[in-house]
């Protein structure tokens, strides 16, 4: 086939059209092909249609630590609208974030809007600093700038609050202390523009507003639950194990939904089986909830053969997948996985080629207070 | 309505003449349109879709008209349906039917095979098969695109 036999008849929005159905990771690659394909898929006229399209089809994020060199691998995988009719799935890869000079050890912070933050611990002087770096899994950046005017990103740490702009960080800023001592013992979810998180007792639920950085705290339900977005309503999910004569053990998946947060009214779903063969208790993790209400689950670790649930406890269905194609690439005795549910790929964080460190903004007389890693991540969208 | 008024013929580029029900022809936005204004007769002229590229749309639009509308098992059936429809057709045929479902405005088809013609381009020189451009980056400048994007060049 000639370079161009269509390039007559195909006019350049329906080739934009077929280039917003590509993975994010062909349009990083087909930036070369010439210096106005690269400005138009640079464009936000075609960000936003890659970024109406890929909504559209949701999917899986696998993101792997090795922990023998603590490099992280991005993985994902379309995910089943209807997981009942699914039994395996392909993964394909994403990039490899090496370690460098800079960064050994990025550890895992929280997952937002389809950005990774990883803090870093780094000593200077004795001195224990953390460092976040945020992470776009779609186009391999780490950066802490965004661009799209009166959209910004809010990283909250130990009371401290740190906005994102375009152009331009803005110093850690201390908000209004919580009248609650707390420290985050789970990983911060966010539901329009509120991070939840539990309190170190686990029997209180955090909320912190993000526009009007203000805190709330709502009692908890279940036994330490894994807080979660249940179709844009927080919702909880917890296990019961029952063993009867160290034979037969009986399993619950419980998920709670917090119908009303004024009232705190919440409604309570179980999903029961008596086969311990798919959870081990210790070995795992709840990724999040899909649109249609199924809990996925993954276990903490790749191994072969890698399953994840999608559990309904409202429609009582359960149904195990395997995800092909990881291949060579991960050390399957040494890898620790986060999975995330209803990942969408986006290109609007390729803006700047240069990389940023958030803790060049801060003040150096706040420095020493930031010795404890309790980091919470957030984008306000 | 009489039994003539429920067809409507299509006649193609090079003068082939379909005859389908108007059901199967008014998925395209741009015959109901027609209709709408009574602008046209009963036979509607297509002047950009050749009779090879339009025998295929109306088999979509066919198999569409008669199951939409019904419950989930069925759209199920119509998305395997779809895959096979896609499945076998060339590159050409493919950007043939882009143009018509464009021209035609006929959402569902125009996504469909966008997003089959999508699925099959993977490498930089098939995403070249459909560009009327030259690369004029130098040489020097795609090498350091492609080294700060490493990762995408991977598999």
């Amino acid at each position: 086939m000639s370079r161009g036999k269509y390039s007559n008849s195909i006019p350049v929005d329906l080739i934009m059209e077929i280039s917003s159905r590509l993975p994010a990771k062909s349009i990083t690659r087909f930036c070369c092909v010439s210096k106005l394909w690269s400005s138009i898929f640079h464009s936000p006229y075609f960000k936003d249609l890659f970024l109406t399209r890929s909504s559209k089809c949701p999917r899986l994020l696998f993101v792997i630590k090795e922990t023998h060199n603590g490099e992280w691998l991005f993985f994902s995988s379309p995910q089943p609208h209807n997981p009942c009719e699914k039994t395996s799935l392909v993964v394909s890869a994403g990039f490899r974030l090496k370690s460098s000079k800079e960064w050994s050890r990025l550890d895992f912070c929280g997952y937002a809007s389809g950005l990774i933050c990883f803090t870093h611990h780094m000593w200077s002087d004795n001195e224990k600093n953390i460092v976040n770096v945020i992470c776009s899994p779609s186009t391999a950046q780490r950066f802490s700038r965004f661009d799209p005017i009166g959209k910004q990103f809010k990283v909250l740490s130990n009371h401290k609050i740190l906005t994102l702009k375009a152009d331009n960080i803005e110093y850690w800023r201390k908000i209004r202390y919580c009248s609650l001592t707390h420290d985050p013992n789970s990983e911060p979810i966010c539901i329009n523009g509120v991070l939840y998180y539990l309190a170190q007792d686990s029997s209180t639920i955090v909320c912190f507003d993000v526009r009007s950085e203000t805190y709330k705290c709502i009692k908890s339900k279940g036994n330490e639950p894994k807080l979660i977005n249940y179709k844009g309503k927080l919702g909880g999910v917890h296990w019961n194990y029952y063993a009867y004569g160290g034979i037969s053990t009986t399993i619950e998946l419980h998920l709670w939904i917090l119908e009303d947060e004024e009232r705190q009214e919440w409604s309570d779903y179980f999903y029961t089986w008596h086969d311990n063969r798919f959870v081990d208790r210790n070995d795992v993790y709840v990724a999040g909830v899909t649109a249609t209400g199924e809990v996925v689950v993954s276990t903490k670790r790749i191994r072969v053969p890698f399953c994840v649930l999608f559990i309904n406890p409202v429609k009582n269905t359960f149904q195990s997948v395997e995800l092909e194609g990881f291949g060579d690439m991960i050390d399957i005795k040494n890898n620790k996985v986060y999975a995330f549910v209803d990942h969408v790929e986006d290109l609007n964080f390729d803006i700047g080629k240069t990389i940023y460190d958030a803790t060049s903004t801060s003040p150096p007389e706040e420095k020493r207070k930031h010795k404890r890693s309790s980091t919470s991540f957030e984008a306000q969208r | 309505m009489s039994k003539s008024e429920k067809k409507i013929v299509l006649k193609s580029l090079d003068n082939e003449a379909f005859e389908v029900e108007k059901a199967v022809a008014l998925q395209s936005q741009t015959i109901w349109v027609m209709c709408e204004d009574k602008c046209v007769g009963n036979e509607i002229p297509l002047e950009n879709v050749t009779g090879q590229i339009l025998a295929k749309v109306i088999d979509y639009c066919k198999k569409h008209a008669v199951v939409d509308g019904d419950g989930d098992e069925s759209s199920e059936e119509l998305k395997n349906w779809d895959t096979e429809f896609t499945k076998n057709m060339d590159q050409s045929t493919l950007f043939n039917m882009i143009l018509a479902a464009n021209y035609l405005n006929i959402k569902s088809l125009l996504n469909l095979t966008c997003q089959a013609v999508a699925d099959k381009t993977k490498t930089i020189d098939e995403f070249h098969t459909f560009l009327n451009i030259e690369n004029n980056f130098t040489p020097e400048e795609e090498a350091q695109i492609c080294q700060e994007n490493l990762w995408a060049f991977d598999d």
